[in-house]
């Protein structure tokens, strides 16, 4: 790979590709790639967001909407978390949990996690269950299969000398695979975190009232496309704030881990 | 009383479908406070020996006894220094060493006492026990500077943790 680029380059190169994609959304407008109320401009996407976060749509502003959203993926993911990381850790010390959770786990986790909205509206209803349980089936097996690869992995000394320091199977999964399989841990939150949040819009095509999937869809049948691209880019940016903040709290939590 | 008694034991190694026979027929008995030293070329058999005997590993054929009885698996009175010194990163020295005290039902200050004499008996305590153990870099400080050994914190660290699970072997 060449050398990296200098800080100069590359905002010039930033700047220069945003200008760009802008110019080349003008352009599509002014050319008719698609009938005007099919494509918003950039500026009346900002024009809407501004009113949003003021006046109501659906039912709530914007910053109401947002809310609704992250309560149902608070409540989904962490579940994910709360379940998925004893598991994994157990299973990765008990082979006989191994073995039994395991093959269940492989047939059920390749079904996409929005084919959960019909159980989910039919258990669940409009209540908050149902998103939940649609972040949970994204969110799930990343945090499952990290925190079981992370326990998996852990050098067998450690285990050795717990072992052999007769430490009993719950301190030695708690004090020695835990730590030990943080950093496996911390990549499956941030891979859950991000599957959760694409599953969102997904879970809240069955939620009546407010959250940032139902504010798309209902603007979608209004035809307000501008509302529309408000949503979509609400969503994208929370979505990076979350993976920011896993960031963070994984350097924080990896700042001792030198040896 | 510790005797440690190894009668006709022999250790094969499978790889690539493969037989090494490693250990064959070895017979040995060390009596207690007896200091043995094993020596021989890389990948004779030593460190398997000692593994045996610390319960990590199991012969393929005869037995391995500590005072008489065969050795089932690892445990507190056959304590193993792990030659890449099996340190708990994320544990400072004081947790690492707190670590297998605590499975014993000693009280806290008990072993809070016990601690601090090792640490000081060390000569850690200059070190701050309470900081987490960057060994790399002490490593790699001690190695420049003495060109010899590794860590001495660490091997310091790793011996504490070691006497205070009062084992009856030590290796």
């Amino acid at each position: 790979m060449k050398k990296a680029l200098s800080r100069q380059h590359f905002w010039s190169l930033t700047i220069t590709g945003t200008i760009g994609f802008f110019a080349f959304w003008y352009l599509a407008r002014a050319l008719h790639f698609s009938p005007p109320q099919f494509l918003p401009m950039p500026h009346e996407v900002l024009f809407k967001l501004v009113d949003l976060m003021e006046k109501p749509f659906a039912g709530a502003t914007l910053p109401e909407h947002m809310i609704a959203s992250l309560k149902r993926f608070g409540m989904g993911f962490g579940l994910a978390v709360l379940v998925g990381i004893p598991l994994g850790l157990s299973m990765g010390w008990f082979r006989l949990l191994d073995d039994v959770v395991t093959p269940l786990f492989d047939s059920v986790r390749f079904i996409a996690p929005v084919a959960w909205v019909p159980f989910a509206a039919l258990w669940f209803g409009t209540g908050i269950g149902g998103p939940t349980l649609i972040i949970f089936a994204g969110a799930f097996p990343p945090c499952l299969i990290n925190a079981y690869r992370g326990a998996r992995n852990v050098e067998v000394r450690f285990l050795e000398a717990a072992s052999m320091l007769g430490v009993g199977s719950f301190k030695t999964i708690t004090e020695v695979l835990f730590p030990a399989a943080v950093p496996s841990i911390i990549a499956g939150l941030r891979i859950g975190a991000g599957l959760g949040w694409l599953s969102l819009v997904g879970a809240e095509l069955i939620v009546a009232s407010s959250g940032m999937g139902n504010l798309i869809v209902r603007a979608q049948s209004a035809l307000a496309t501008d509302t529309v691209m408000v949503g979509m880019i609400a969503i994208g940016a929370i979505g990076v704030v979350i993976d920011i903040l896993i960031r963070r709290m994984e350097k924080l939590l990896l700042r001792h881990r030198n040896a | 009383m510790a005797t440690i008694k190894f009668s006709d034991v022999s250790r094969v190694f499978e790889r690539d479908g493969k037989d090494f026979l490693i250990l064959d027929n070895i017979n040995l008995t060390v009596q207690d406070e007896e200091f043995v030293a094993i020596v021989g070329p890389s990948g004779c058999g030593k460190t398997t020996c000692m593994r045996m005997a610390a319960g990590l590993e199991f012969p393929s054929s005869g037995t391995v006894k500590v005072n008489d009885i065969q050795v089932s698996g690892p445990g507190p009175d056959r304590a193993v220094v792990f030659q890449q010194f099996a340190l708990f990163p994320w544990k400072t020295v004081y947790d690492n060493i707190d670590f297998g005290l605590r499975g014993k039902g000693i009280i806290k200050e008990e072993r809070e006492s016990l601690i601090a004499h090792y640490i000081s008996l060390m000569n850690l305590r200059a070190t701050k026990a309470h900081t987490r153990i960057n060994c790399l870099a002490a490593c790699s400080n001690v190695l420049l500077l003495q060109g010899r050994m590794r860590s001495t914190r660490k091997c310091f660290s790793w011996m504490s943790r070691l006497v205070l699970s009062m084992p009856r072997l030590v290796w």
